[in-house]
């Protein structure tokens, strides 16, 4: 792949896919529950004397109201600024000394904290996580300059970055009804006005026991994470948590295109459909089947998308698919790329919807159905070579609501996919009243960017272009 | 795909750049051969999944283009699109029917083939011998030649609306200048345009031979298969000649700062100079020093001027990234366009203290807790592994190279941390780089 190219701006994020298995290595996870309601799950790999320690709260972006957009993940920053017992800072400067790493991160869905470390250290960690829990100082002075680096980070990862700003767009275009609709890192003007109380009040809404998931992966014994959870969160009240709203979002009546203009040299598509996810499905199985199609439009070099728009017709030169079905609310699935040098977006547009057409079509062979299955296979095996990952798979299932048994059913559920079932969901999702494309039109990078009106790229009417 | 909602890190950029200069554990069993044909050979063996993590390196990254700058970048890429008997097609088809992954790549000093399969024989011998056989009988057809040579040009435009990458792409040129180093590993469109099917032939012919390769290998095989393996995957390689060693480094005889207009809310900074090269022998007291001063993420110097004090940036580093020549020494952030002379300020006074005054002893004990301590973290896994057994073979370090380092680390005082600092970043002229910003009055206002 070439060297610069992010393909599909956000979405490319080329971890090995998750999934099936043979059906004799089943990937245990040991469960437990606090009286708190808190859920402790450990799984054993004993490879290495670490640990992966990840504490996750159920709450992100789709919980956030409008003028607030951004508070969780503004309170994941303060969440290293101090506590009753920690100086500003000095939860990382703890860790690092005892020869761990640690960071933290939010989506949509979550916000998760967690730890590297040597296992003998997962005391420490845990004791750590409990105290900012519920002792966060929230200082205004920290808060103030925590604002102006997220206010950074927004810049470096989203005004600057013309793919990422023309997602952002799509997304909220997508969905014009709900919180789906945000992005995690909020949008600009809302940062601008968060308050202190803002973040405080979201702190004492949803950082609770009975909203929290810790996960452990590494060389321990699940009856001693146990006890050291008791030992630390034990005391930890539960809490009533808001009901929570149910993100519901309005019936899309047409496809949507909007227009991004912004400081940049190279054109780039984005399609996106609604698509359930496996918390949003009636039926699992459509979620399976998606996931087969994702793999068939892009699951590696010798999938349609690479086979058929890069080397074979040659009008794009980057391009690929994206399904993330673990996720609290409806999914996007989305295709899109960068033209080729001589071709358009109209024509790359046309190429992407006719690999969609030809899915709709049933034109799938046994070959490819089995290959796609293979590589998910393989990249389960894959993925055992990393804690990390197997430790955000578990925390993801459990705090999106799935639960651990959703990934036995998804490796089984992949291999019974059939063409069949990939054509059936093609044809029930993949439809133009369902889609949103955004286009994004690059005006040059020459000059200070007064013409990018503010970075601001219009949307061009919310029309019933079907077919 | 189950996690492409994975996306605010709290902090990102930085650590990634460190992970290829951060030299792993004691403890795995590190085994060295050199095959028939004169290829190195590094294996660990790793039981615990059935799969084998496998890199090749070859001394033939954008260091070799010569006249053809971009043809290091073009050859790599084009590995991909077929052999003498198979398309690109059957070739992709050849891989993922076992499941395999396969890929190519290209720096400065190497170009590359990584793989992992699962270790079955079914499976892992058929992949090795397509991969052996794409390494040394290539295509190239004429199609693949136009095709990739629009994407690199298509590349080259990514980069040019990408604050960053221009930012890199000058730093570079005005620490190296003439040098192998100091071209973009893309070329130009003009040198692009220009390379010819017999150029890209001649260029793999030359480097991408057995006794210019090495080959790392992690995974779930005994010594004999590995050997085998090793074998499989060179024995159709031309002998060749190893690449000859690069020209030195120019040195700088004055600073030099270079600032390019870019209509983006943020600034990107570079600020550095030409360091030391891998083999260095005081690398350890160097890693350590460096640590303590924008390599240690949350807790070093810079992260805590810069950030935790003044909110003036997401991401600030600084990494020594030692080459077969000497390779550079950066400092990297960016910030709101408004604020990027003070931030300059702040942080060339931070180097310059530095400079003088050197780590106090409780930065280098908690660095030095941190390094050792973290060892086994970064050794956890086979694909961790395998790109440390392929920087050591590449470049020559000897096999005990890992076990040996943390005690290397323990040792460092602050008098050779200082010294090694001196020596490899020292008072020599740097380069300062500055891009964009331009956009900050509008895109960006702050909370000032």
């Amino acid at each position: 792949m070439s060297r610069s190219l992010c393909l599909l701006a956000l979405l490319v994020v080329t971890l090995p896919v998750a999934a099936a298995a043979s059906a004799n290595d089943e990937f245990h996870v040991d469960q437990f529950r606090l009286d708190n309601g808190m859920k402790v799950l450990v799984r054993e790999d004993h490879r290495a004397p670490v640990v992966v320690s990840q504490v996750w709260y159920r709450v992100g972006s789709v919980d956030e109201h409008r003028g607030v957009t951004g508070v969780s993940h503004v309170l994941e920053h303060m969440m290293f600024q101090g506590t009753d017992d920690l100086k500003p800072g000095e939860f990382s400067e703890v860790i690092a000394r005892h020869g761990g790493r640690d960071n933290a991160f939010t989506s949509h869905d979550y916000t998760a904290y967690y730890q590297e470390i040597s296992a003998a250290d997962l005391g420490l960690c845990l004791k750590l996580e409990a105290d900012r829990m519920t002792g966060l100082t929230l200082a205004p002075d920290e808060f103030r300059r925590e604002l102006r680096v997220v206010q950074e980070e927004r810049r470096q990862r989203v005004e600057d970055e013309p793919r990422s700003l023309t997602y952002e767009r799509l997304r909220a275009a997508a969905y014009p009804s709900s919180p789906t609709r945000s992005p995690t890192i909020g949008w600009e003007s809302d940062l601008k006005n968060l308050t202190i109380d803002d973040v405080a009040r979201w702190y004492h809404r949803w950082y609770a026991p009975n909203n929290a998931t810790l996960v452990v992966v590494g060389d321990v014994d699940p009856k001693h994470v146990l006890a050291l959870a008791r030992k630390y969160f034990g005391d930890k009240k539960a809490r009533d948590l808001p009901s929570r709203s149910p993100a519901s979002e309005i019936e899309p009546r047409g496809e949507t295109r909007l227009k991004v203009h912004a400081p940049a040299t190279l054109p780039y598509l984005a399609m996106a459909w609604r698509v359930p996810s496996l918390t949003t499905v009636d039926d699992p199985h459509d979620v399976y089947a998606l996931d087969v199609l994702s793999g068939l439009l892009d699951g590696g070099r010798s999938a349609r998308i690479e086979r058929n728009v890069v080397r074979g017709s040659g009008i794009a030169s980057g391009a690929g698919a994206s399904y993330s079905p673990i996720a609290r609310t409806d999914e996007l699935f989305s295709v899109g790329g960068t033209p080729a040098q001589d071709h358009t977006v109209d024509e790359l547009e046309k190429a992407l919807r006719a690999q969609v057409e030809a899915l709709r079509k049933g034109e799938i062979t046994v070959d490819e159905l089995e290959r796609v299955k293979t590589n998910i296979r393989a990249g389960d095996v894959f993925q055992r070579d990393s804690m990390f990952y197997q430790a955000m798979r578990i925390g993801m299932l459990e705090t999106v609501g799935v639960g651990q048994a959703a990934y036995e059913a998804y490796r089984e559920g992949i291999r019974k996919v059939t063409a069949a079932d990939v054509q059936r969901v093609a044809r029930k999702y993949l439809t133009d009243e369902r889609l949103t494309v955004a286009e994004l039109v690059p005006e040059g990078v020459s000059g200070k960017g007064q013409a990018t009106r503010d970075g601001k790229g219009p949307i061009e009417g919310q029309s019933d272009v079907v077919r | 795909m189950w996690f492409d909602n994975l996306r605010w890190l709290r902090l990102a950029a930085g650590a990634v750049a460190l992970v290829a200069t951060v030299p792993a554990l004691a403890g795995p069993d590190v085994q060295q051969w050199t095959t028939a044909n004169g290829a190195r050979v590094l294996f660990i063996e790793a039981h615990e999944i059935p799969a084998v993590n496998v890199q090749i390196t070859f001394a033939a990254g954008a260091a070799r283009d010569g006249d053809h700058p971009g043809i290091a970048h073009l050859a790599s890429n084009l590995l991909m699109s077929g052999t003498q008997k198979m398309t690109a097609d059957a070739l992709a088809r050849a891989y993922e029917d076992h499941g395999a992954e396969v890929s190519t790549g290209s720096a400065r000093d190497m170009g590359w083939v990584e793989f992992r399969s699962l270790s079955d024989d079914e499976q892992l011998w058929s992949v090795a011998r397509t991969v052996a056989q794409m390494m040394a009988k290539p295509a190239f057809p004429a199609s693949e030649i136009k095709r990739l040579k629009d994407q690199q040009r298509t590349s080259l435009e990514d980069e040019a609306q990408s604050p960053g990458d221009i930012a890199q792409r000058a730093f570079w040129k005005a620490v190296y200048g003439d040098h192998p180093y100091g071209h973009d590993p893309l070329g130009t469109k003009d040198s692009i345009a220009a390379m010819r099917r017999a150029d890209l032939l001649a260029f793999h012919d030359r480097y991408y031979v057995a006794r210019n390769a090495n080959l790392a290998i992690v995974g779930d095989l005994d010594r004999a298969q590995a050997e085998k393996l090793a074998h499989e995957l060179t024995a159709p390689l031309a002998k060749g000649q190893p690449a000859p060693a690069l020209p030195p480094v120019p040195r700088l005889d004055h600073d030099v700062t270079v600032r390019k207009p870019f209509p983006s809310t943020q600034a990107h900074v570079l600020i550095g100079r030409a360091s030391v090269a891998r083999g260095y022998e005081r690398w350890p007291a160097l890693y350590v020093a460096n640590h303590v001063l924008g390599g240690g993420g949350f807790s070093s110097r810079l992260f805590s001027e810069v950030r935790e004090k003044r909110g003036l940036v997401y991401s600030i580093y600084s990494y020594v990234s030692p080459m077969a020549d000497p390779g550079p020494f950066i400092i990297g952030f960016q910030t709101r366009g408004d604020q990027a002379d003070q931030a300059v300020g702040i942080v060339r006074d931070q180097l310059d203290r530095f400079l003088d005054q050197g780590a106090r002893q409780d930065e280098l004990d908690d660095a030095k807790r941190n390094i050792t301590g973290g060892f086994p973290l970064r050794i956890d896994s086979n694909s961790d592994l395998a790109g440390y057994l392929s920087m050591m073979g590449f470049y020559g370090l000897p096999p005990d190279y890992l076990a040996r380092f943390p005690k290397r680390v323990a040792d460092v005082g602050t008098t050779e941390a200082r010294a090694a600092f001196a020596d490899a970043v020292g008072s020599a002229p740097r380069v300062t780089v500055i891009v964009g910003g331009g956009r900050a009055e509008q895109g960006g206002q702050g909370t000032q």
